[in-house]
């Protein structure tokens, strides 16, 4: 009995850890409630499906204005032909793909984290009150919504500078429509520019300043319009000249000092590219490029629905042949197949811009299949026999909080045992059927497998004594 | 869809955590297994329930959330809206394609978008105003219709036995 108290202690510790990591890996709209800008919860909650509240993935409209992720709102029409939101009558053909939607979720996504460590509280202290400009005046809204724009003055002389000018929130308004012009502009204008850069890069421009710290950026402070050098703005000053203790530090401020000091310098490299020139590949507007060549490239056609009745199961089994799907299983295991299938397809070919093939489709039906279409026979695969036999803790065997390791560690004489044989008999006969072997071992594992049963005696059946003797050593 | 109902539960809890309705607590009953769930539930003020504290556990399908969860109270109490097993019957638990009692409306019913929070705040908000109408207890319907002050006296009973007294 001790080893096995060991094995669960251990396991219960890896599963207390796993699902504290996996509480700290979800994210939340409310995750902004606690910086300088709490009216990012209201962003971030809008940029989430309501069915998964992750964020929109594949984002599809409905005639009734609302998006949800392809698969999530393809799933619900298959047992309810309702809009989840607002209940209006709704068919999967109506689905229109968001493309837009889609790469704002993408970009925001891609500066989430960066925006939230930005907007902590302790970096830089909220405005006060009287404060004329509001929230305008802070930095963040500047890094989070304006379209910072190169001035007229640095279109011209692009060679001679890296300059980003930032300017204040009021300047910005007047600018609106120039500003506007920027967002719209083709992406290569935009590159050539360099300096002017969509909304998202701005903020990556403003937290990975470029390497070449020769020319360094002026920016403009928002509160006390002096200009410093980016940097330097962004990183002290803007603090410093909010808790209004900037009077005696200047533009002088060297600038070496201050990139010593810079942590987002050890960020992974794809986004510090940003300014220099000829970057093959730049990660903020890769949304915006992805987005202005979306729809292009579709060469696949939506999979249509089946009308079941009218299908032979010989026909049926040819659809399913046709899409390289197997064909076992009863006749409604093969509908719910071609049934999820068709919502995988469609929503990876239609709806969504990061396309996986279809062996990867494949894949994941399969992955579907196990967990829920597997009352037949053809899935009585190893799995399914563990599953069986060894009851509540097997039961999330395909899930990720299946203890893998811990698995793993009390299995593992059987793995090797598995493997050796498996070599012995690769040597001997080739023909012999692996899955029948697996099946036979596992059934004896489950048998073996005492912590789920809490019988003594088989507690005490052969390989866990021997693996019992080691433990108590 | 395990995979989707896991990660969609764990967001909810999430939230919950960061800021849970006030007289309601919720949370997995054990790390292993994020498909059942406890919740403590504070009985409204001015009403019968005030001042005692409910148990009930929450049960999530396995496709959920396309399909709602099931919520028991544990031990059952007496309502008119919860089966004498604890079951509570109320049309945010039941989905849109089944109506046994052919009386409610679509859009009070589950949908996907509907949440954890909204079904404890919809059972804190039942346990303030009965629906007689649809009765899943009858003598506590009639008793509530007809005693009131014998309902509110088994319920402060209750409560009171809730509490240890």
């Amino acid at each position: 009995m001790k080893p096995e108290r060991y094995y669960s202690l251990q396991m219960n510790i890896h599963r207390k850890n796993r699902l504290e990591e996996q509480l700290v890996s979800v994210t939340d709209p409310t995750d902004f409630s606690r910086t300088l800008l709490p009216q990012m919860v209201e962003f971030d909650t809008l940029l989430r499906c309501h069915i998964c509240k992750d964020f929109i993935k594949a984002p599809v409209l409905t005639p009734c204005g609302h998006t949800f992720c392809s698969l999530c709102i393809r799933e619900y029409l298959n047992r309810e032909m309702k809009c989840p939101l607002c209940l209006v009558e709704l068919r999967e053909s109506m689905l229109r793909s968001d493309f837009l939607v889609s790469e704002i979720v993408g970009s925001f996504k891609s500066i989430r984290a960066e925006l939230i460590k930005f907007l902590e509280p302790g970096k830089c202290p909220p405005l006060d009150a009287g404060n004329q400009q509001g929230g305008c005046g802070s930095p963040i809204e500047i890094a989070s919504g304006d379209p910072v724009e190169g001035t007229d003055e640095n279109e011209q002389d692009e060679d001679e500078d890296d300059d980003v000018r930032i300017i204040s929130m009021s300047k910005w308004e007047n600018d609106d429509q120039q500003a506007r012009q920027h967002l719209f502009s083709s992406p290569s204008a935009r590159k050539r520019q360099r300096t002017d850069s969509p909304v998202v890069s701005t903020i990556d421009n403003m937290l990975v300043k470029p390497k070449t710290e020769a020319k360094l950026a002026d920016a403009q402070c928002p509160i006390c319009q002096r200009y410093f050098v980016l940097d330097y703005l962004q990183r002290t000053h803007l603090d410093e000249c909010l808790n209004g203790i900037a009077g005696n530090v200047g533009a002088e401020e060297p600038s070496g000092s201050v990139a010593t000091r810079n942590p987002v310098r050890q960020r992974e490299p794809a986004t510090e590219t940003l300014s220099k020139p000829q970057v093959p590949k730049v990660d903020s507007e890769q949304f915006v490029i992805r987005y202005l060549e979306s729809g292009q490239n579709r060469n696949f056609n939506r999979l249509p629905k089946l009308n079941y009745s009218s299908l032979s199961q010989s026909q049926l089994k040819q659809k399913l042949l046709a899409l390289k799907l197997p064909t076992s299983g009863s006749r409604k295991q093969m509908i719910s197949r071609y049934n999820h299938y068709e919502m995988l397809w469609n929503s990876n070919f239609l709806d969504s811009l990061e396309l996986v093939d279809e062996r990867e489709l494949r894949r994941r039906l399969a992955s579907w299949e196990s967990t829920h279409n597997n009352s037949g026979s053809q899935t009585k695969s190893i799995i399914s026999t563990m599953m069986g036999g060894a009851t509540a803790k097997l039961k999330d065997f395909k899930n990720d909080r299946f203890d893998r390791k811990g698995w793993m560690l009390e299995h593992r004489h059987e793995f090797k045992e598995l493997i050796k044989e498996a070599r012995s008999k690769l040597g001997k006969k080739e023909e012999i059927s692996i899955y029948s072997n697996h099946t036979e071992l596992s059934q004896e594992k489950s048998i073996e497998f005492p912590q789920s049963q809490g019988s003594p005696s088989s507690a005490q059946m052969l390989p866990q004594g021997s693996q019992g003797q080691r433990e108590n050593n | 869809m395990s995979k989707t109902a896991q990660r969609r539960l764990l967001k909810e809890l999430q939230q919950l955590m960061k800021d849970s309705p006030e007289g309601i607590v919720a949370g997995p009953k054990n790390e292993n297994d994020l498909f059942l769930w406890d919740c403590l539930i504070s009985g409204p003020p001015d009403s019968p329930y005030e001042g005692g504290v409910f148990n009930a556990t929450l049960e999530f399908p396995r496709d959920y959330p396309l399909s709602p969860p099931r919520l028991v109270f544990t031990p059952s109490i007496l309502h008119p809206n919860i089966y004498p097993n604890g079951e509570v019957c109320i049309s945010i638990l039941h989905s849109p394609g089944e109506d046994p009692n052919m009386y409610e409306l679509a859009e009070e019913r589950w949908s996907p978008v509907q949440s954890v929070e909204k079904i404890l705040l919809s059972v804190t908000s039942m346990l303030s105003e009965p629906n007689v109408e649809s009765g899943a207890n009858i003598d506590a319907c009639i008793l509530w219709r007809d005693n009131r002050p014998e309902f509110i006296r088994r319920v402060k009973l209750a409560v009171c036995k809730s509490l240890g007294f």
